[in-house]
Protein backbone atom coordinates (compact mmCIF):
# COMPACT_ATOMS: atom_id res chain seq x y z
CA UNK A 1 0.00 0.00 0.00
CA UNK A 2 1.08 3.55 -0.61
CA UNK A 3 0.59 6.09 2.13
CA UNK A 4 0.91 9.83 1.90
CA UNK A 5 2.04 11.17 5.26
CA UNK A 6 1.88 14.75 6.43
CA UNK A 7 4.08 14.95 9.49
CA UNK A 8 4.69 17.63 12.06
CA UNK A 9 6.23 17.94 15.49
CA UNK A 10 9.81 17.37 16.55
CA UNK A 11 11.13 16.96 13.00
CA UNK A 12 9.30 20.01 11.67
CA UNK A 13 6.62 19.73 9.06
CA UNK A 14 6.64 17.96 5.72
CA UNK A 15 4.97 15.48 3.45
CA UNK A 16 6.32 12.16 2.25
CA UNK A 17 5.06 9.07 0.52
CA UNK A 18 5.97 5.59 1.71
CA UNK A 19 5.23 2.14 0.35
CA UNK A 20 4.39 -0.69 2.72
CA UNK A 21 3.49 -4.35 2.36
CA UNK A 22 -0.20 -5.10 2.82
CA UNK A 23 0.46 -6.82 6.16
CA UNK A 24 2.85 -4.12 7.44
CA UNK A 25 2.59 -3.18 11.10
CA UNK A 26 2.50 0.27 12.64
CA UNK A 27 6.09 -0.37 13.69
CA UNK A 28 6.98 -0.94 10.01
CA UNK A 29 5.22 2.28 9.08
CA UNK A 30 7.16 4.28 11.65
CA UNK A 31 10.46 2.63 10.70
CA UNK A 32 9.87 3.48 7.05
CA UNK A 33 8.95 7.01 8.04
CA UNK A 34 12.23 7.48 9.90
CA UNK A 35 14.18 6.01 6.99
CA UNK A 36 12.39 8.38 4.63
CA UNK A 37 13.18 11.49 6.67
CA UNK A 38 16.68 10.16 7.53
CA UNK A 39 16.24 10.53 11.28
CA UNK A 40 16.89 7.99 14.03
CA UNK A 41 13.93 6.22 15.65
CA UNK A 42 15.34 7.03 19.09
CA UNK A 43 16.81 9.94 20.96
CA UNK A 44 19.13 10.21 23.92
CA UNK A 45 18.17 11.25 27.42
CA UNK A 46 21.09 11.98 29.66
CA UNK A 47 22.26 13.88 32.66
CA UNK A 48 24.19 13.97 35.87
CA UNK A 49 27.67 15.10 36.68
CA UNK A 50 30.59 12.68 36.43
CA UNK A 51 31.04 10.02 37.79
CA UNK A 52 27.26 9.50 37.84
CA UNK A 53 26.54 10.73 34.35
CA UNK A 54 24.34 8.30 32.43
CA UNK A 55 22.68 8.22 29.02
CA UNK A 56 20.12 6.00 27.34
CA UNK A 57 18.06 5.80 24.18
CA UNK A 58 14.29 6.18 24.18
CA UNK A 59 11.60 6.25 21.52
CA UNK A 60 9.41 9.13 20.37
CA UNK A 61 5.68 9.48 20.97
CA UNK A 62 3.50 9.24 17.86
CA UNK A 63 -0.03 10.29 17.04
CA UNK A 64 -1.70 9.07 13.84
CA UNK A 65 -4.69 11.17 12.84
CA UNK A 66 -4.61 12.70 16.36
CA UNK A 67 -4.81 9.27 18.08
CA UNK A 68 -1.92 8.27 20.31
CA UNK A 69 -0.04 5.23 19.01
CA UNK A 70 0.07 2.77 21.89
CA UNK A 71 0.39 -0.54 20.06
CA UNK A 72 2.91 -0.83 17.27
CA UNK A 73 2.56 -4.55 16.59
CA UNK A 74 -0.88 -4.18 15.03
CA UNK A 75 -1.24 -3.97 11.26
CA UNK A 76 -1.59 -0.65 9.51
CA UNK A 77 -4.65 -2.13 7.78
CA UNK A 78 -6.37 -2.45 11.16
CA UNK A 79 -6.19 1.33 11.55
CA UNK A 80 -8.59 1.54 8.62
CA UNK A 81 -6.83 4.56 7.19
CA UNK A 82 -8.45 6.09 4.16
CA UNK A 83 -5.88 5.50 1.40
CA UNK A 84 -7.23 8.46 -0.56
CA UNK A 85 -6.48 10.85 2.31
CA UNK A 86 -3.16 11.97 3.67
CA UNK A 87 -2.24 10.43 7.01
CA UNK A 88 -1.52 13.00 9.71
CA UNK A 89 1.49 12.00 11.82
CA UNK A 90 2.58 13.95 14.88
CA UNK A 91 5.96 13.11 16.45
CA UNK A 92 6.86 14.35 19.91
CA UNK A 93 9.56 13.84 22.49
CA UNK A 94 7.30 12.56 25.23
CA UNK A 95 8.31 12.65 28.87
CA UNK A 96 10.63 9.72 29.42
CA UNK A 97 12.43 10.64 32.60
CA UNK A 98 10.49 10.01 35.80
CA UNK B 1 13.96 10.22 59.40
CA UNK B 2 10.99 9.20 61.50
CA UNK B 3 10.53 5.45 61.68
CA UNK B 4 7.31 3.54 62.37
CA UNK B 5 6.13 -0.03 62.34
CA UNK B 6 2.82 -0.40 60.56
CA UNK B 7 -0.35 -0.93 62.55
CA UNK B 8 -3.89 0.15 61.84
CA UNK B 9 -3.75 3.24 64.07
CA UNK B 10 -0.47 4.57 62.73
CA UNK B 11 -1.92 7.26 60.45
CA UNK B 12 -2.35 10.16 62.95
CA UNK B 13 1.29 9.85 64.07
CA UNK B 14 2.54 9.88 60.48
CA UNK B 15 0.37 12.88 59.58
CA UNK B 16 1.62 14.80 62.59
CA UNK B 17 5.22 13.98 61.77
CA UNK B 18 4.87 15.09 58.16
CA UNK B 19 3.35 18.37 59.31
CA UNK B 20 5.81 19.08 62.12
CA UNK B 21 8.97 17.89 60.40
CA UNK B 22 8.39 18.51 56.70
CA UNK B 23 11.96 17.78 55.70
CA UNK B 24 12.03 14.41 57.44
CA UNK B 25 11.31 11.17 55.63
CA UNK B 26 8.55 9.08 57.20
CA UNK B 27 9.51 5.40 57.04
CA UNK B 28 6.83 2.84 57.85
CA UNK B 29 8.08 -0.72 58.08
CA UNK B 30 5.86 -3.71 57.43
CA UNK B 31 3.38 -1.82 55.27
CA UNK B 32 0.87 -4.12 53.54
CA UNK B 33 1.54 -4.61 49.84
CA UNK B 34 -2.07 -4.43 48.64
CA UNK B 35 -2.79 -1.44 46.41
CA UNK B 36 -6.07 -0.60 48.12
CA UNK B 37 -4.38 -0.34 51.52
CA UNK B 38 -1.71 1.94 50.07
CA UNK B 39 -4.21 4.14 48.26
CA UNK B 40 -6.49 4.39 51.27
CA UNK B 41 -3.62 5.29 53.61
CA UNK B 42 -2.17 7.91 51.27
CA UNK B 43 -5.58 9.46 50.58
CA UNK B 44 -5.38 10.97 54.08
CA UNK B 45 -2.09 12.67 53.21
CA UNK B 46 -2.91 14.11 49.80
CA UNK B 47 -4.68 13.77 46.52
CA UNK B 48 -2.96 11.19 44.35
CA UNK B 49 -1.87 12.10 40.84
CA UNK B 50 -3.52 9.84 38.26
CA UNK B 51 -1.42 9.44 35.12
CA UNK B 52 -1.65 7.34 31.98
CA UNK B 53 1.79 5.87 32.64
CA UNK B 54 0.54 4.37 35.91
CA UNK B 55 -1.04 0.94 36.30
CA UNK B 56 -4.52 1.18 34.72
CA UNK B 57 -3.99 4.97 34.55
CA UNK B 58 -4.51 5.03 38.31
CA UNK B 59 -2.34 6.41 41.08
CA UNK B 60 0.32 3.69 41.31
CA UNK B 61 3.39 3.55 39.09
CA UNK B 62 5.66 0.53 39.31
CA UNK B 63 9.26 1.65 39.39
CA UNK B 64 10.90 -1.37 37.82
CA UNK B 65 12.96 -2.26 34.79
CA UNK B 66 10.62 -2.14 31.81
CA UNK B 67 11.39 -2.19 28.13
CA UNK B 68 9.61 -0.74 25.17
CA UNK B 69 10.91 -2.06 21.85
CA UNK B 70 14.36 -2.96 23.14
CA UNK B 71 14.73 0.37 24.93
CA UNK B 72 13.84 1.27 28.50
CA UNK B 73 10.35 2.81 28.67
CA UNK B 74 11.72 5.71 30.68
CA UNK B 75 14.72 6.60 32.79
CA UNK B 76 12.75 5.58 35.90
CA UNK B 77 12.18 2.20 34.23
CA UNK B 78 15.89 1.59 33.78
CA UNK B 79 18.49 0.14 36.15
CA UNK B 80 20.71 3.20 35.84
CA UNK B 81 21.94 5.52 38.56
CA UNK B 82 19.26 8.20 38.86
CA UNK B 83 20.81 11.49 40.02
CA UNK B 84 18.91 13.22 42.81
CA UNK B 85 15.91 15.03 41.42
CA UNK B 86 12.40 16.34 41.94
CA UNK B 87 9.56 14.25 40.53
CA UNK B 88 7.30 15.93 37.95
CA UNK B 89 9.70 18.83 37.41
CA UNK B 90 8.01 19.47 34.05
CA UNK B 91 4.55 19.84 35.61
CA UNK B 92 3.06 23.30 36.15
CA UNK B 93 2.21 22.31 39.72
CA UNK B 94 4.66 19.98 41.40
CA UNK B 95 3.18 17.35 43.73
CA UNK B 96 4.30 18.05 47.31
CA UNK B 97 4.67 14.42 48.34
CA UNK B 98 6.12 11.24 46.91
CA UNK B 99 5.43 7.85 48.48
CA UNK B 100 7.50 4.78 47.61
CA UNK B 101 6.56 1.30 48.78
CA UNK B 102 9.32 -1.24 48.35
CA UNK B 103 7.88 -4.49 46.98
CA UNK B 104 11.17 -6.19 46.09
CA UNK B 105 14.55 -4.64 46.86
CA UNK B 106 17.58 -5.30 44.74
CA UNK B 107 20.05 -7.59 46.50
CA UNK B 108 22.79 -5.37 45.15
CA UNK B 109 22.55 -1.60 44.58
CA UNK B 110 19.28 0.26 44.07
CA UNK B 111 19.69 2.22 47.31
CA UNK B 112 17.57 5.35 47.68
CA UNK B 113 19.43 8.66 47.77
CA UNK B 114 18.28 11.90 49.36
CA UNK B 115 19.46 15.48 49.76
CA UNK B 116 17.78 17.98 52.07
CA UNK B 117 17.08 21.42 50.66
CA UNK B 118 17.94 23.14 53.96
CA UNK B 119 21.43 21.63 53.85
CA UNK B 120 21.86 22.74 50.25
CA UNK B 121 20.85 26.28 51.17
CA UNK B 122 23.39 26.29 54.02
CA UNK B 123 26.22 25.00 51.88
CA UNK B 124 25.61 26.68 48.53
CA UNK B 125 28.11 29.43 47.72
CA UNK B 126 26.21 32.73 47.50
CA UNK B 127 26.84 33.29 43.76
CA UNK B 128 25.55 29.81 42.93
CA UNK B 129 22.52 30.23 45.19
CA UNK B 130 21.77 33.52 43.45
CA UNK B 131 21.86 31.86 40.03
CA UNK B 132 19.67 28.98 41.17
CA UNK B 133 17.07 31.30 42.68
CA UNK B 134 17.02 33.91 39.92
CA UNK B 135 17.57 32.16 36.63
CA UNK B 136 14.55 30.44 35.06
CA UNK B 137 15.51 27.06 33.65
CA UNK B 138 13.54 25.00 31.16
CA UNK B 139 11.96 21.83 32.50
CA UNK B 140 10.41 20.66 29.25
CA UNK B 141 7.97 23.46 28.44
CA UNK B 142 7.87 24.85 31.97
CA UNK B 143 10.29 27.56 33.07
CA UNK B 144 11.13 28.08 36.73
CA UNK B 145 14.08 28.61 39.08
CA UNK B 146 15.73 25.59 40.67
CA UNK B 147 15.28 27.10 44.12
CA UNK B 148 12.32 29.35 44.93
CA UNK B 149 11.75 31.55 47.95
CA UNK B 150 8.06 32.26 48.43
CA UNK B 151 6.69 33.87 51.60
CA UNK B 152 9.91 33.12 53.43
CA UNK B 153 9.92 29.43 52.53
CA UNK B 154 12.34 27.76 50.16
CA UNK B 155 11.34 25.00 47.76
CA UNK B 156 13.29 23.12 45.11
CA UNK B 157 12.65 21.78 41.63
CA UNK B 158 15.56 20.04 39.99
CA UNK B 159 15.88 17.27 37.46
CA UNK B 160 19.13 17.32 35.56
CA UNK B 161 18.03 14.66 33.09
CA UNK B 162 14.86 16.54 32.12
CA UNK B 163 16.77 19.82 31.92
CA UNK B 164 19.50 18.38 29.74
CA UNK B 165 17.50 16.04 27.54
CA UNK B 166 14.71 18.35 26.45
CA UNK B 167 16.66 21.59 26.13
CA UNK B 168 20.00 22.53 24.66
CA UNK B 169 22.05 23.82 27.58
CA UNK B 170 25.15 25.94 27.09
CA UNK B 171 28.57 24.93 28.44
CA UNK B 172 28.21 27.65 31.08
CA UNK B 173 24.86 26.25 32.17
CA UNK B 174 26.25 22.72 32.30
CA UNK B 175 29.12 23.99 34.40
CA UNK B 176 26.66 25.54 36.87
CA UNK B 177 24.72 22.29 37.10
CA UNK B 178 27.92 20.28 37.56
CA UNK B 179 28.85 22.51 40.47
CA UNK B 180 25.39 22.04 41.96
CA UNK B 181 25.54 18.26 41.42
CA UNK B 182 28.93 18.14 43.15
CA UNK B 183 27.40 19.74 46.22
CA UNK B 184 24.39 17.42 46.04
CA UNK B 185 26.75 14.46 46.02
CA UNK B 186 28.51 15.71 49.14
CA UNK B 187 25.21 16.12 50.99
CA UNK B 188 23.58 12.90 49.81
CA UNK B 189 22.49 10.34 52.36
CA UNK B 190 21.47 6.78 51.55
CA UNK B 191 18.56 4.62 52.57
CA UNK B 192 18.35 0.89 51.84
CA UNK B 193 14.72 -0.11 51.67
CA UNK B 194 13.50 -3.57 52.65
CA UNK B 195 10.41 -5.27 51.30
CA UNK B 196 7.26 -3.60 52.69
CA UNK B 197 9.05 -0.40 53.71
CA UNK B 198 6.96 2.63 52.80
CA UNK B 199 8.64 6.02 52.67
CA UNK B 200 6.80 9.31 52.33
CA UNK B 201 8.70 12.52 51.75
CA UNK B 202 8.30 16.09 50.53
CA UNK B 203 9.07 16.32 46.83
CA UNK B 204 9.67 20.07 47.07
CA UNK B 205 12.00 19.93 50.09
CA UNK B 206 14.11 16.86 49.35
CA UNK B 207 15.78 15.62 46.21
CA UNK B 208 15.70 11.87 45.72
CA UNK B 209 17.46 9.39 43.46
CA UNK B 210 18.84 5.88 43.39
CA UNK B 211 22.05 4.01 42.75
CA UNK B 212 22.60 1.63 39.82
CA UNK B 213 21.44 -1.95 40.25
CA UNK B 214 21.83 -5.12 38.14
CA UNK B 215 19.53 -5.29 35.13
CA UNK B 216 17.89 -8.53 36.24
CA UNK B 217 17.56 -7.68 39.93
CA UNK B 218 13.72 -7.57 39.83
CA UNK B 219 13.71 -4.44 41.99
CA UNK B 220 10.13 -3.15 42.29
CA UNK B 221 8.84 -0.07 44.08
CA UNK B 222 5.28 1.25 43.96
CA UNK B 223 5.23 5.02 43.58
CA UNK B 224 2.41 7.44 44.33
CA UNK B 225 2.68 11.20 43.92
CA UNK B 226 0.42 13.40 45.99
CA UNK B 227 -0.78 16.97 45.95
CA UNK B 228 -1.13 18.35 49.44
CA UNK B 229 -4.71 18.82 50.63
CA UNK B 230 -3.75 22.27 51.88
Amino acid sequence: MILNIAYKGYFGTGEIQITLLEDATVKDLLTQFHIAIEESETYTIQGGAPPHRRAMQVTYDYFINTKSVRKKDITVASLQLDATNTVQLLIEKGPRVD
Amino acid sequence: MTKYIYHKEILPSVLESLQRFPEEIALIEGFPSQDYVLNDFLSHIGNAVHEHLNEDSGSIFKVQVHHKEAHFSSYANSNLFFPVHTDCSNYKEIPEYVALLCVTPSIEGGESLFVKLSELIQELPKPLLAILTQKHWAFGNVYRPVISLIQGKYSICYNRITMESYTDLTQDELHILNEFDDLCRKLTFTLSLKANDLIIFRNDLLLHGRTDFPLHAHRVLKRVRLYSKN
